[in-house]
């Protein structure tokens, strides 16, 4: 079945574009099936109705009903493997 | 788009004083507001959303941040680059109560959200490597920082 992430960044404009990108080519290159969005962080508790996953490259408001992951390793790139498989092992649950 | 197109030389400051994020934050969008970048609601909008979404960033050897806010209040496309003569404390991204020394800050104006992927990127890429950020931290004058940035 189809997965659906949420990527989320606090103005949905700088840091998520290039996490979404970075996200697009890990599901791409472990060939899963999913939809990856690009989103506000205030949107996310609207949207998370049908998600599976939210990323986000900064901290959370709130508690989500669906798994989180601080991605601040695509920017830095420190420990980026390592979210990798974070990702991953969320998405194969 | 290359990232080298978005620095603008008005906005590039080495060695800049500013007291505290605030003052770097009014400072920045003034000069911006001036020269037609942003317009007058983008000051209150880039504090406001530091002050919710945090924009610094832990990296190997130094801290630096990417402040920034919506679209709405970019008139034209800019990077901003400032050197701060002393580090400003600027919170994490990934964790609002974690205080980071900043020296380094890269103020982005940015108002087309989907098609900037490869700016940001050239960014990201520019932040992780250690050899350039000192480049820049070292630059020694507004000159030297102007080359390094074009030279990228």
């Amino acid at each position: 079945m189809s997965k659906k992430i949420l990527v989320a960044c606090g103005a949905g404009i700088a840091t998520s574009t290039v996490v979404c990108n970075k996200v697009e080519q890990l599901v791409k290159d472990n060939n899963i099936d999913a939809e990856v969005i690009q989103c506000k962080i205030a949107e996310v508790k609207s949207k998370q109705e049908g998600a599976d996953l939210i990323v986000s490259t900064t901290i959370l408001p709130t508690k989500y009903d669906i798994p989180a992951i601080i991605a601040t390793g695509y920017i830095t790139g420190i420990n980026m493997k390592a979210l990798d498989q974070k990702i991953l092992d969320e998405l194969n649950k | 788009m290359s990232l080298k197109d978005f620095f603008v030389p008005e906005l590039l400051f080495y060695n800049m004083k500013a007291e505290d994020k605030s003052d770097y934050f009014t400072k920045m969008s003034q000069k911006a507001l001036e020269l037609g970048y942003v317009n007058d609601q983008f000051e209150v909008n880039v504090k406001k959303r530091e002050d919710t979404f945090p924009t610094g960033i832990q990296l190997e050897e130094c801290a630096v941040a990417i402040p920034h806010t919506d679209a709405e209040y970019v008139n034209k496309e800019f990077i901003a680059v400032s050197v701060f003569e002393q580090s400003i404390n600027f919170a994490s991204m990934e964790d609002a109560d974690a205080v980071l020394d900043v020296k380094l800050a890269f103020m982005l104006g940015l108002n087309q959200p989907h098609s900037q992927l490869e700016v940001l990127t050239q960014l990201m890429t520019l932040i992780q490597d250690n050899d350039k950020v000192n480049a820049l931290l070292n630059a020694g004058s507004k000159e030297e920082l102007e080359k390094i940035l074009k030279e990228l």
